[in-house]
Protein backbone atom coordinates (compact mmCIF):
# COMPACT_ATOMS: atom_id res chain seq x y z
CA UNK A 1 0.00 0.00 0.00
CA UNK A 2 2.94 2.68 1.11
CA UNK A 3 4.81 1.57 -2.13
CA UNK A 4 1.49 2.78 -4.55
CA UNK A 5 1.44 5.94 -2.62
CA UNK A 6 4.85 6.55 -2.79
CA UNK A 7 4.93 6.02 -6.81
CA UNK A 8 1.58 7.90 -7.15
CA UNK A 9 3.40 10.82 -5.84
CA UNK A 10 6.77 10.74 -8.15
CA UNK A 11 4.25 10.31 -11.00
CA UNK A 12 2.66 13.88 -9.90
CA UNK A 13 5.91 15.19 -10.61
CA UNK A 14 5.67 14.40 -14.46
CA UNK A 15 5.06 16.79 -16.43
CA UNK A 16 0.64 16.76 -17.15
CA UNK A 17 0.01 15.90 -20.40
CA UNK A 18 -2.60 17.93 -22.58
CA UNK A 19 -4.49 15.11 -24.81
CA UNK A 20 -7.05 16.21 -27.25
CA UNK A 21 -9.58 13.40 -28.20
CA UNK A 22 -11.55 14.03 -31.20
CA UNK A 23 -13.84 13.13 -33.47
CA UNK A 24 -16.05 14.50 -36.53
CA UNK A 25 -18.84 15.78 -34.48
CA UNK A 26 -17.10 16.18 -31.49
CA UNK A 27 -19.85 15.10 -29.32
CA UNK A 28 -20.78 11.40 -30.55
CA UNK A 29 -17.61 8.89 -30.89
CA UNK A 30 -15.57 11.00 -28.73
CA UNK A 31 -18.17 11.03 -26.17
CA UNK A 32 -18.08 7.35 -26.47
CA UNK A 33 -14.66 6.16 -26.67
CA UNK A 34 -13.53 8.54 -23.64
CA UNK A 35 -14.07 6.08 -21.10
CA UNK A 36 -11.81 3.42 -22.56
CA UNK A 37 -9.12 6.09 -23.32
CA UNK A 38 -9.38 7.75 -19.95
CA UNK A 39 -8.92 4.18 -19.07
CA UNK A 40 -5.78 3.79 -21.33
CA UNK A 41 -4.11 6.57 -19.43
CA UNK A 42 -4.89 6.06 -15.95
CA UNK A 43 -3.27 2.41 -16.33
CA UNK A 44 -0.07 4.13 -17.76
CA UNK A 45 0.25 6.34 -14.54
CA UNK A 46 -0.16 9.34 -16.58
CA UNK A 47 -1.36 12.63 -14.99
CA UNK A 48 -3.56 14.01 -18.14
CA UNK A 49 -6.08 16.20 -19.26
CA UNK A 50 -8.23 15.27 -21.91
CA UNK A 51 -9.81 18.03 -23.86
CA UNK A 52 -13.03 16.34 -26.14
CA UNK A 53 -13.81 17.97 -29.38
CA UNK A 54 -14.54 18.50 -32.91
CA UNK A 55 -11.04 18.00 -35.59
CA UNK A 56 -11.66 21.67 -35.77
CA UNK A 57 -11.40 22.47 -32.39
CA UNK A 58 -7.70 21.69 -31.95
CA UNK A 59 -6.29 24.70 -33.58
CA UNK A 60 -8.24 26.74 -30.59
CA UNK A 61 -6.16 24.27 -28.04
CA UNK A 62 -2.58 25.46 -27.55
CA UNK A 63 0.28 23.20 -26.18
CA UNK A 64 -1.52 19.55 -26.77
CA UNK A 65 1.24 16.72 -26.73
CA UNK A 66 -0.77 14.13 -28.31
CA UNK A 67 -4.06 13.99 -30.36
CA UNK A 68 -6.18 11.19 -30.34
CA UNK A 69 -8.61 11.01 -33.10
CA UNK A 70 -11.67 8.50 -34.56
CA UNK A 71 -11.18 10.94 -37.64
CA UNK A 72 -8.90 9.58 -40.33
CA UNK A 73 -7.37 10.54 -42.07
CA UNK A 74 -7.39 14.35 -40.38
CA UNK A 75 -7.14 17.33 -42.56
CA UNK A 76 -4.03 18.82 -43.93
CA UNK A 77 -4.13 21.67 -41.73
CA UNK A 78 -3.96 19.41 -38.74
CA UNK A 79 -1.40 17.33 -39.76
CA UNK A 80 0.66 20.38 -40.66
CA UNK A 81 0.45 21.21 -36.98
CA UNK A 82 3.18 18.33 -36.39
CA UNK A 83 1.41 17.47 -32.88
CA UNK A 84 1.81 13.36 -32.60
CA UNK A 85 -1.85 11.40 -33.55
CA UNK A 86 -3.10 8.11 -32.58
CA UNK A 87 -6.12 7.04 -33.90
CA UNK A 88 -8.53 5.13 -31.85
CA UNK A 89 -10.67 3.94 -33.88
CA UNK A 90 -9.65 0.20 -33.70
CA UNK A 91 -11.13 0.81 -30.10
CA UNK A 92 -14.84 0.03 -31.24
CA UNK A 93 -13.51 -3.38 -32.33
CA UNK A 94 -11.98 -3.73 -28.63
CA UNK A 95 -8.97 -3.49 -29.91
CA UNK A 96 -7.70 -1.98 -26.55
CA UNK A 97 -3.99 -3.64 -26.68
CA UNK A 98 -2.80 -1.83 -30.14
CA UNK A 99 -3.73 1.65 -28.96
CA UNK A 100 -2.47 1.37 -25.88
CA UNK A 101 0.81 0.64 -27.31
CA UNK A 102 0.51 3.19 -30.21
CA UNK A 103 -0.42 6.11 -26.89
CA UNK A 104 2.27 4.87 -24.56
CA UNK A 105 4.92 5.16 -27.18
CA UNK A 106 4.01 8.50 -28.33
CA UNK A 107 3.82 9.70 -24.85
CA UNK A 108 7.20 8.66 -24.03
CA UNK A 109 8.60 10.26 -26.78
CA UNK B 1 -49.84 -4.57 -2.97
CA UNK B 2 -50.47 -4.80 -6.41
CA UNK B 3 -52.29 -1.94 -7.08
CA UNK B 4 -49.15 -0.36 -5.42
CA UNK B 5 -46.90 -1.73 -7.89
CA UNK B 6 -49.06 -0.34 -10.57
CA UNK B 7 -49.14 2.83 -9.22
CA UNK B 8 -45.46 2.86 -8.77
CA UNK B 9 -45.02 1.82 -12.35
CA UNK B 10 -47.62 4.67 -13.81
CA UNK B 11 -45.72 7.29 -12.02
CA UNK B 12 -42.40 6.06 -13.87
CA UNK B 13 -44.07 6.25 -16.98
CA UNK B 14 -45.66 9.74 -16.18
CA UNK B 15 -42.50 11.45 -15.43
CA UNK B 16 -40.87 10.90 -19.20
CA UNK B 17 -37.73 11.01 -20.46
CA UNK B 18 -35.38 11.95 -17.85
CA UNK B 19 -36.33 9.41 -15.58
CA UNK B 20 -37.60 5.88 -17.75
CA UNK B 21 -34.31 6.46 -20.22
CA UNK B 22 -32.12 6.07 -17.19
CA UNK B 23 -33.86 3.56 -15.70
CA UNK B 24 -34.17 1.52 -19.01
CA UNK B 25 -30.01 2.05 -19.36
CA UNK B 26 -29.51 0.80 -15.84
CA UNK B 27 -31.30 -2.42 -16.53
CA UNK B 28 -29.72 -3.18 -19.94
CA UNK B 29 -26.47 -2.53 -18.57
CA UNK B 30 -27.17 -4.92 -15.58
CA UNK B 31 -28.55 -7.58 -18.62
CA UNK B 32 -24.80 -7.11 -20.33
CA UNK B 33 -23.16 -6.56 -17.44
CA UNK B 34 -21.69 -3.13 -17.66
CA UNK B 35 -19.74 -2.30 -15.15
CA UNK B 36 -21.98 -0.96 -12.55
CA UNK B 37 -20.20 2.55 -11.64
CA UNK B 38 -20.19 3.51 -15.04
CA UNK B 39 -23.12 2.92 -15.75
CA UNK B 40 -24.95 4.23 -12.57
CA UNK B 41 -22.54 7.73 -13.47
CA UNK B 42 -23.72 7.75 -17.11
CA UNK B 43 -27.47 7.02 -16.17
CA UNK B 44 -27.25 9.98 -14.18
CA UNK B 45 -25.59 11.99 -16.99
CA UNK B 46 -28.20 10.87 -19.47
CA UNK B 47 -31.18 12.30 -16.74
CA UNK B 48 -29.00 15.92 -17.01
CA UNK B 49 -28.83 15.56 -20.55
CA UNK B 50 -32.67 15.10 -20.89
CA UNK B 51 -33.31 18.01 -18.67
CA UNK B 52 -31.07 20.10 -20.35
CA UNK B 53 -32.24 19.15 -23.76
CA UNK B 54 -36.04 20.36 -22.47
CA UNK B 55 -34.62 23.59 -21.01
CA UNK B 56 -32.92 24.31 -24.38
CA UNK B 57 -36.24 23.63 -26.05
CA UNK B 58 -38.09 25.90 -24.25
CA UNK B 59 -35.70 28.90 -24.59
CA UNK B 60 -35.54 28.52 -28.68
CA UNK B 61 -39.41 27.90 -28.20
CA UNK B 62 -40.73 31.73 -26.11
CA UNK B 63 -37.95 33.49 -28.77
CA UNK B 64 -38.83 31.68 -32.09
CA UNK B 65 -42.51 31.24 -32.01
CA UNK B 66 -43.35 35.11 -31.57
CA UNK B 67 -40.79 35.41 -34.86
CA UNK B 68 -42.66 33.06 -36.58
CA UNK B 69 -45.98 33.82 -36.05
CA UNK B 70 -44.85 37.47 -36.83
CA UNK B 71 -43.22 35.66 -40.28
CA UNK B 72 -46.87 34.15 -40.96
CA UNK B 73 -48.74 37.33 -40.29
CA UNK B 74 -46.42 40.08 -42.46
CA UNK B 75 -45.25 37.69 -45.26
CA UNK B 76 -47.23 34.96 -45.22
CA UNK B 77 -44.18 32.68 -44.84
CA UNK B 78 -45.18 29.68 -42.97
CA UNK B 79 -42.71 27.81 -41.34
CA UNK B 80 -45.13 25.63 -39.10
CA UNK B 81 -42.61 23.26 -38.42
CA UNK B 82 -39.30 23.77 -37.03
CA UNK B 83 -36.32 21.93 -37.63
CA UNK B 84 -34.58 20.85 -33.74
CA UNK B 85 -31.87 19.06 -35.70
CA UNK B 86 -30.67 15.61 -34.93
CA UNK B 87 -29.53 15.96 -31.26
CA UNK B 88 -33.37 17.03 -30.54
CA UNK B 89 -34.55 14.29 -32.42
CA UNK B 90 -32.25 11.39 -31.30
CA UNK B 91 -33.44 12.83 -28.02
CA UNK B 92 -36.90 12.39 -28.72
CA UNK B 93 -35.85 8.81 -30.38
CA UNK B 94 -34.39 8.16 -26.56
CA UNK B 95 -37.62 8.95 -24.93
CA UNK B 96 -39.16 6.08 -26.77
CA UNK B 97 -39.14 3.61 -23.52
CA UNK B 98 -38.36 0.45 -25.39
CA UNK B 99 -35.30 2.50 -27.77
CA UNK B 100 -32.20 1.38 -26.09
CA UNK B 101 -33.82 -2.29 -25.62
CA UNK B 102 -34.41 -2.04 -29.78
CA UNK B 103 -30.99 -1.26 -30.41
CA UNK B 104 -29.19 -4.01 -27.92
CA UNK B 105 -31.60 -6.34 -30.13
CA UNK B 106 -30.51 -5.00 -33.44
CA UNK B 107 -26.77 -5.58 -32.06
CA UNK B 108 -27.34 -8.88 -31.06
CA UNK B 109 -29.27 -10.10 -34.01
CA UNK B 110 -26.88 -8.17 -36.15
CA UNK B 111 -23.74 -10.31 -34.33
CA UNK B 112 -26.09 -13.69 -35.18
CA UNK B 113 -26.29 -12.72 -39.02
CA UNK B 114 -22.54 -11.69 -39.08
CA UNK B 115 -21.50 -15.78 -37.76
CA UNK B 116 -24.48 -17.06 -39.89
CA UNK B 117 -22.53 -15.31 -43.10
CA UNK B 118 -25.48 -13.37 -43.91
CA UNK B 119 -23.93 -10.33 -43.87
CA UNK B 120 -19.86 -8.99 -43.07
CA UNK B 121 -20.46 -5.95 -41.00
CA UNK B 122 -21.02 -5.86 -37.68
CA UNK B 123 -23.07 -2.45 -36.91
CA UNK B 124 -21.02 -1.17 -33.54
CA UNK B 125 -22.49 2.31 -33.90
CA UNK B 126 -25.12 2.34 -30.87
CA UNK B 127 -25.93 5.90 -30.86
CA UNK B 128 -26.62 6.05 -34.89
CA UNK B 129 -29.42 3.15 -34.74
CA UNK B 130 -31.46 5.68 -33.10
CA UNK B 131 -32.75 6.61 -37.26
CA UNK B 132 -34.41 3.17 -37.52
CA UNK B 133 -35.83 3.50 -33.82
CA UNK B 134 -37.50 6.72 -34.99
CA UNK B 135 -39.12 5.08 -37.93
CA UNK B 136 -40.01 2.22 -36.13
CA UNK B 137 -41.79 4.62 -33.56
CA UNK B 138 -43.33 6.72 -36.42
CA UNK B 139 -44.72 3.60 -37.41
CA UNK B 140 -46.05 2.50 -33.83
CA UNK B 141 -47.31 5.61 -32.57
CA UNK B 142 -49.41 6.78 -35.70
CA UNK B 143 -50.28 3.13 -36.60
CA UNK B 144 -50.37 1.45 -33.39
CA UNK B 145 -49.19 -1.96 -35.50
CA UNK B 146 -46.56 -3.62 -33.41
CA UNK B 147 -46.16 -5.77 -36.80
CA UNK B 148 -45.28 -3.29 -38.73
CA UNK B 149 -42.93 -1.27 -36.63
CA UNK B 150 -41.08 -4.68 -35.93
CA UNK B 151 -41.41 -5.09 -39.45
CA UNK B 152 -40.33 -1.39 -40.70
CA UNK B 153 -37.15 -1.37 -38.61
CA UNK B 154 -35.92 -5.04 -39.38
CA UNK B 155 -35.83 -4.03 -43.25
CA UNK B 156 -34.79 -0.20 -42.84
CA UNK B 157 -31.43 -2.01 -40.81
CA UNK B 158 -31.31 -4.86 -43.10
CA UNK B 159 -31.06 -3.10 -45.98
CA UNK B 160 -28.52 -0.28 -44.35
CA UNK B 161 -26.79 -3.55 -43.03
CA UNK B 162 -26.72 -4.88 -46.93
CA UNK B 163 -25.64 -1.60 -47.87
CA UNK B 164 -22.33 -1.41 -45.82
CA UNK B 165 -21.58 -5.01 -47.20
CA UNK B 166 -21.85 -3.80 -50.40
CA UNK B 167 -19.57 -0.28 -49.99
CA UNK B 168 -16.95 -1.78 -47.94
CA UNK B 169 -14.38 -1.83 -51.21
CA UNK B 170 -15.15 1.14 -52.27
CA UNK B 171 -14.61 3.06 -48.52
CA UNK B 172 -11.49 0.74 -47.96
CA UNK B 173 -10.09 2.13 -51.80
CA UNK B 174 -11.36 5.67 -50.85
CA UNK B 175 -9.85 6.44 -47.88
CA UNK B 176 -6.49 5.96 -46.43
CA UNK B 177 -7.71 4.01 -43.44
CA UNK B 178 -5.56 3.38 -40.57
CA UNK B 179 -6.82 -0.13 -40.15
CA UNK B 180 -8.45 -3.03 -42.49
CA UNK B 181 -11.93 -3.94 -41.98
CA UNK B 182 -13.88 -0.14 -41.48
CA UNK B 183 -17.12 0.52 -43.09
CA UNK B 184 -20.12 2.64 -42.86
CA UNK B 185 -23.07 1.84 -41.17
CA UNK B 186 -24.62 5.75 -41.45
CA UNK B 187 -27.91 5.07 -42.76
CA UNK B 188 -28.19 8.67 -43.35
CA UNK B 189 -25.04 8.89 -45.48
CA UNK B 190 -24.94 5.47 -47.14
CA UNK B 191 -28.31 5.11 -48.67
CA UNK B 192 -27.49 8.19 -50.97
CA UNK B 193 -24.69 6.24 -52.27
CA UNK B 194 -26.20 4.40 -55.40
CA UNK B 195 -27.64 7.66 -56.09
CA UNK B 196 -24.17 9.18 -56.02
CA UNK B 197 -22.88 6.68 -58.72
CA UNK B 198 -25.95 7.11 -60.72
CA UNK B 199 -25.23 10.73 -60.86
CA UNK B 200 -21.50 10.47 -61.18
CA UNK B 201 -22.09 9.09 -64.70
CA UNK B 202 -24.79 11.12 -65.44
CA UNK B 203 -22.30 14.64 -65.02
CA UNK B 204 -19.53 12.78 -66.72
CA UNK B 205 -22.07 12.78 -69.93
CA UNK B 206 -22.39 16.12 -69.66
CA UNK B 207 -20.25 18.55 -71.35
CA UNK B 208 -18.65 22.25 -69.62
CA UNK B 209 -20.03 20.34 -66.40
CA UNK B 210 -17.88 17.03 -67.05
CA UNK B 211 -14.94 19.20 -66.66
CA UNK B 212 -15.27 21.49 -62.92
CA UNK B 213 -13.17 20.71 -60.33
CA UNK B 214 -13.23 23.40 -57.57
CA UNK B 215 -10.30 24.04 -55.09
CA UNK B 216 -11.15 22.92 -51.27
CA UNK B 217 -8.33 24.80 -49.55
CA UNK B 218 -9.98 28.04 -50.88
CA UNK B 219 -13.26 27.60 -50.11
CA UNK B 220 -12.10 26.67 -46.66
CA UNK B 221 -10.41 29.61 -46.33
CA UNK B 222 -13.27 32.03 -47.61
CA UNK B 223 -16.61 30.24 -46.09
CA UNK B 224 -14.86 28.88 -43.25
CA UNK B 225 -17.60 30.70 -40.74
CA UNK B 226 -20.33 29.08 -42.41
CA UNK B 227 -19.03 25.54 -40.54
CA UNK B 228 -19.41 27.65 -37.12
CA UNK B 229 -22.49 26.89 -35.24
CA UNK B 230 -22.05 29.94 -32.95
CA UNK B 231 -21.87 32.24 -36.22
CA UNK B 232 -24.59 30.67 -38.23
CA UNK B 233 -27.03 30.83 -35.32
CA UNK B 234 -26.48 34.51 -34.84
CA UNK B 235 -27.15 34.94 -38.35
CA UNK B 236 -30.33 32.80 -38.86
CA UNK B 237 -31.70 34.47 -35.63
CA UNK B 238 -30.97 37.73 -36.74
CA UNK B 239 -32.50 37.27 -40.49
CA UNK B 240 -35.35 36.02 -39.26
CA UNK B 241 -35.74 38.41 -36.59
CA UNK B 242 -35.35 41.05 -39.43
CA UNK B 243 -37.99 39.74 -41.77
CA UNK B 244 -40.53 39.10 -38.54
CA UNK B 245 -40.15 42.66 -36.72
CA UNK B 246 -38.92 45.14 -39.03
CA UNK B 247 -40.29 48.04 -40.23
CA UNK B 248 -38.35 50.10 -42.95
CA UNK B 249 -36.65 52.33 -40.72
CA UNK B 250 -36.56 50.08 -37.55
CA UNK B 251 -37.25 51.56 -34.05
CA UNK B 252 -34.95 50.73 -31.69
CA UNK B 253 -37.14 48.34 -30.00
CA UNK B 254 -37.51 46.27 -33.31
CA UNK B 255 -33.49 46.39 -33.71
CA UNK B 256 -33.28 44.96 -29.91
CA UNK B 257 -35.82 42.21 -30.70
CA UNK B 258 -34.02 40.94 -33.68
CA UNK B 259 -30.38 41.12 -31.80
CA UNK B 260 -32.21 39.27 -28.94
CA UNK B 261 -33.27 36.50 -31.44
CA UNK B 262 -30.27 36.40 -33.00
CA UNK B 263 -28.10 35.97 -29.36
CA UNK B 264 -30.47 33.25 -28.40
CA UNK B 265 -30.60 30.95 -31.76
CA UNK B 266 -26.64 31.16 -31.10
CA UNK B 267 -26.92 30.12 -27.77
CA UNK B 268 -29.00 27.42 -28.55
CA UNK B 269 -26.76 26.11 -31.16
CA UNK B 270 -24.03 26.28 -28.86
CA UNK B 271 -25.69 24.48 -25.97
CA UNK B 272 -27.68 21.43 -27.89
CA UNK B 273 -24.60 19.85 -28.82
CA UNK B 274 -23.76 19.55 -25.18
CA UNK B 275 -26.71 18.63 -24.09
CA UNK B 276 -25.93 15.64 -26.71
CA UNK B 277 -23.06 14.68 -25.75
CA UNK B 278 -24.30 13.87 -22.45
CA UNK B 279 -26.77 11.93 -23.49
CA UNK B 280 -24.55 9.93 -25.64
CA UNK B 281 -21.82 9.92 -22.69
CA UNK B 282 -24.50 8.59 -20.49
CA UNK B 283 -25.55 5.40 -23.07
CA UNK B 284 -21.37 4.71 -23.36
CA UNK B 285 -21.33 2.52 -20.77
CA UNK B 286 -24.15 0.20 -22.24
CA UNK B 287 -22.77 0.74 -25.95
CA UNK B 288 -19.53 -0.90 -24.52
CA UNK B 289 -20.88 -3.54 -22.70
CA UNK B 290 -23.21 -4.71 -25.66
CA UNK B 291 -20.39 -4.68 -28.00
CA UNK B 292 -18.15 -6.54 -26.05
CA UNK B 293 -20.69 -9.12 -24.92
CA UNK B 294 -21.38 -9.81 -29.01
CA UNK B 295 -17.40 -9.48 -30.29
CA UNK B 296 -16.90 -12.01 -27.70
CA UNK B 297 -19.01 -14.65 -28.80
CA UNK B 298 -17.84 -14.10 -32.35
CA UNK B 299 -14.36 -15.97 -32.04
CA UNK B 300 -12.95 -16.30 -35.72
CA UNK B 301 -15.10 -15.59 -38.13
CA UNK B 302 -13.69 -12.04 -39.89
CA UNK B 303 -16.21 -9.13 -40.62
CA UNK B 304 -15.96 -5.54 -41.10
CA UNK B 305 -16.83 -3.23 -38.51
CA UNK B 306 -19.91 -0.53 -39.26
CA UNK B 307 -18.91 3.24 -37.89
CA UNK B 308 -20.23 6.62 -38.37
CA UNK B 309 -20.16 8.62 -41.22
CA UNK B 310 -18.17 10.92 -39.08
CA UNK B 311 -14.97 8.88 -39.09
CA UNK B 312 -14.93 10.24 -42.71
CA UNK B 313 -15.12 13.72 -42.35
CA UNK B 314 -11.77 14.44 -42.40
CA UNK B 315 -11.01 15.00 -45.93
CA UNK B 316 -11.00 18.07 -47.52
CA UNK B 317 -13.78 17.48 -49.95
CA UNK B 318 -16.26 16.79 -46.69
CA UNK B 319 -14.88 19.62 -44.71
CA UNK B 320 -15.35 21.87 -47.85
CA UNK B 321 -18.90 20.29 -48.90
CA UNK B 322 -20.17 21.13 -45.10
CA UNK B 323 -18.72 24.81 -44.94
CA UNK B 324 -20.75 25.38 -47.82
CA UNK B 325 -24.20 23.48 -47.56
CA UNK B 326 -24.91 25.69 -44.59
CA UNK B 327 -25.91 29.04 -46.78
CA UNK B 328 -27.05 26.30 -49.88
CA UNK B 329 -29.64 24.86 -47.36
CA UNK B 330 -30.51 27.53 -45.86
CA UNK B 331 -31.13 29.32 -49.24
CA UNK B 332 -32.90 26.32 -49.84
CA UNK B 333 -35.65 26.94 -46.92
CA UNK B 334 -36.87 29.43 -48.59
CA UNK B 335 -37.34 28.99 -52.26
CA UNK B 336 -37.94 25.25 -52.27
CA UNK B 337 -41.71 24.90 -53.14
CA UNK B 338 -44.39 22.77 -50.28
CA UNK B 339 -41.01 23.87 -47.62
CA UNK B 340 -42.42 24.06 -44.34
CA UNK B 341 -39.56 23.97 -42.46
CA UNK B 342 -37.73 26.61 -41.05
CA UNK B 343 -33.60 24.78 -40.68
CA UNK B 344 -32.50 25.78 -37.10
CA UNK B 345 -30.57 22.84 -35.53
CA UNK B 346 -29.69 20.95 -38.28
CA UNK B 347 -28.45 23.34 -40.74
CA UNK B 348 -24.98 24.34 -39.71
CA UNK B 349 -23.94 20.78 -38.51
CA UNK B 350 -25.28 18.16 -40.30
CA UNK B 351 -24.98 17.53 -43.87
CA UNK B 352 -21.20 17.28 -43.16
CA UNK B 353 -21.72 13.64 -42.82
CA UNK B 354 -25.32 12.94 -44.72
CA UNK B 355 -23.02 14.36 -48.06
CA UNK B 356 -20.33 11.82 -47.93
CA UNK B 357 -21.41 9.30 -50.03
CA UNK B 358 -22.55 11.97 -52.77
CA UNK B 359 -19.75 13.03 -52.81
CA UNK B 360 -16.71 10.11 -52.42
CA UNK B 361 -18.93 8.69 -55.07
CA UNK B 362 -18.29 11.71 -57.37
CA UNK B 363 -14.29 11.19 -56.60
CA UNK B 364 -14.48 13.57 -54.03
CA UNK B 365 -15.26 16.05 -56.57
CA UNK B 366 -16.90 19.35 -54.68
CA UNK B 367 -18.56 20.91 -57.12
CA UNK B 368 -20.46 17.37 -58.32
CA UNK B 369 -20.89 16.96 -54.24
CA UNK B 370 -22.95 20.19 -54.02
CA UNK B 371 -24.62 19.92 -57.16
CA UNK B 372 -25.88 16.48 -55.92
CA UNK B 373 -26.78 17.79 -52.34
CA UNK B 374 -28.09 21.38 -53.51
CA UNK B 375 -30.94 19.53 -56.58
CA UNK B 376 -31.50 16.21 -54.63
CA UNK B 377 -30.11 15.75 -50.87
CA UNK B 378 -31.16 18.78 -49.25
CA UNK B 379 -34.89 18.93 -51.02
CA UNK B 380 -35.59 15.80 -49.79
CA UNK B 381 -34.49 16.34 -46.62
CA UNK B 382 -37.09 19.20 -46.24
CA UNK B 383 -39.80 17.91 -47.53
CA UNK B 384 -39.46 14.65 -45.81
CA UNK B 385 -38.45 16.31 -42.16
CA UNK B 386 -41.82 18.48 -43.00
CA UNK B 387 -43.79 15.44 -43.52
CA UNK B 388 -42.47 13.62 -40.50
CA UNK B 389 -43.80 16.46 -38.11
CA UNK B 390 -47.03 14.59 -37.37
CA UNK B 391 -45.87 11.52 -36.00
CA UNK B 392 -42.69 13.79 -34.34
CA UNK B 393 -45.24 15.52 -32.40
CA UNK B 394 -47.02 12.18 -31.37
CA UNK B 395 -43.94 10.52 -30.47
CA UNK B 396 -43.07 13.40 -28.15
CA UNK B 397 -46.30 14.26 -26.88
CA UNK B 398 -46.53 9.98 -26.18
CA UNK B 399 -43.42 9.40 -24.55
CA UNK B 400 -43.09 12.29 -22.07
CA UNK B 401 -40.74 14.62 -24.22
CA UNK B 402 -41.29 17.87 -23.05
CA UNK B 403 -42.04 20.46 -25.46
CA UNK B 404 -43.21 24.03 -24.28
CA UNK B 405 -46.55 25.01 -24.45
CA UNK B 406 -47.64 26.70 -27.33
CA UNK B 407 -44.83 25.11 -29.43
CA UNK B 408 -45.27 24.72 -32.57
CA UNK B 409 -44.84 21.35 -35.15
CA UNK B 410 -41.16 20.39 -34.63
CA UNK B 411 -39.29 17.85 -36.63
CA UNK B 412 -35.54 17.67 -37.81
CA UNK B 413 -33.63 17.82 -41.57
CA UNK B 414 -31.98 14.58 -40.18
CA UNK B 415 -35.23 12.23 -40.07
CA UNK B 416 -35.64 13.63 -43.72
CA UNK B 417 -32.26 12.36 -44.93
CA UNK B 418 -33.57 8.36 -45.38
CA UNK B 419 -36.05 8.45 -47.77
CA UNK B 420 -36.22 4.38 -47.69
CA UNK B 421 -37.26 4.29 -44.26
CA UNK B 422 -39.79 7.32 -44.74
CA UNK B 423 -40.87 5.12 -47.59
CA UNK B 424 -41.78 1.74 -45.58
CA UNK B 425 -43.23 4.02 -42.84
CA UNK B 426 -45.45 5.24 -45.73
CA UNK B 427 -46.52 1.74 -47.04
CA UNK B 428 -47.20 0.89 -43.40
CA UNK B 429 -49.27 3.85 -43.10
CA UNK B 430 -51.52 2.72 -46.36
CA UNK B 431 -51.64 -1.45 -44.78
CA UNK B 432 -52.89 -0.42 -41.33
CA UNK B 433 -55.57 1.79 -42.65
CA UNK B 434 -54.08 5.04 -41.39
CA UNK B 435 -52.71 6.09 -45.02
CA UNK B 436 -54.64 7.13 -48.54
CA UNK B 437 -53.59 5.20 -51.51
CA UNK B 438 -51.21 8.26 -51.97
CA UNK B 439 -49.29 6.89 -49.42
CA UNK B 440 -48.80 3.40 -50.65
CA UNK B 441 -47.75 4.94 -54.09
CA UNK B 442 -45.09 7.50 -52.36
CA UNK B 443 -44.01 4.68 -50.48
CA UNK B 444 -43.71 1.62 -53.32
CA UNK B 445 -42.00 4.74 -55.37
CA UNK B 446 -38.96 5.34 -53.42
CA UNK B 447 -38.81 1.74 -52.86
CA UNK B 448 -38.74 0.98 -56.23
CA UNK B 449 -36.23 4.10 -57.72
CA UNK B 450 -34.06 2.77 -54.61
CA UNK B 451 -33.75 -0.67 -56.00
CA UNK B 452 -33.80 0.33 -59.67
CA UNK B 453 -30.53 2.40 -58.73
CA UNK B 454 -29.28 -0.07 -56.59
CA UNK B 455 -29.73 -2.78 -59.32
CA UNK B 456 -27.60 -0.35 -62.21
CA UNK B 457 -24.80 0.57 -59.57
CA UNK B 458 -24.65 -3.22 -58.34
CA UNK B 459 -21.19 -3.70 -59.85
CA UNK B 460 -20.23 -0.19 -59.21
CA UNK B 461 -18.43 0.32 -55.76
CA UNK B 462 -15.95 -2.42 -56.69
CA UNK B 463 -15.13 -1.28 -60.27
CA UNK B 464 -14.87 1.95 -58.61
CA UNK B 465 -11.94 0.75 -56.47
CA UNK B 466 -10.07 -0.49 -58.90
CA UNK B 467 -10.15 2.76 -60.55
CA UNK B 468 -8.97 4.74 -57.51
CA UNK B 469 -6.36 2.09 -56.57
CA UNK B 470 -5.13 1.91 -60.06
CA UNK B 471 -5.25 5.35 -60.34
Amino acid sequence: MKTMIRRNKSKEKKDKKRIMLVCGSGMVSSTLVYPMVEEILKEGGYRFEIIKGGFNDIKNHASINLILTTVSPLPKEVVEMGIPVVVVTSLFRGDKESVRENIYTELKK
Amino acid sequence: MSQTIINVFKWVFAQGAPVIVPISVLILGLVFRAPKKGIFAGALRMGVGFTALFALVGIIFSALGPAANEMAARFGLSFSVTDLGWPTQSGIVFAIPWSMAAIAVFIVLNSILVATGIVNTLNVDFNNHWIFVFYMGATLYITGSWVFTILVGLIFWFVSLKMADWLYPMIDAYYDMPMEGITITHAYSILWAPIGFLLDKLWDSIPVIRDIQWDHESIKEKWGFFGEPVFMGWLIGLFVGVIAYFDWPPTGAQISSALSLAFTVSFFMLLLPRAAELIVAGMAPLSDAVRIFVTKRMPGRKFHLGLDAAVLVGAPEHVAIGVLTTPIAFLIAFLLPGNKMLPLGDVAGLFIFICVFITNTNRGNIFRGLLNSALILIPVSFWIGSAMSPANMVMANSTGFALPEGAGLISSLCVGTTPFGFALYKVSEFFTGIGSFKDLVIGISIIAVFAFVWYLMRNRPKEYAKELLGE
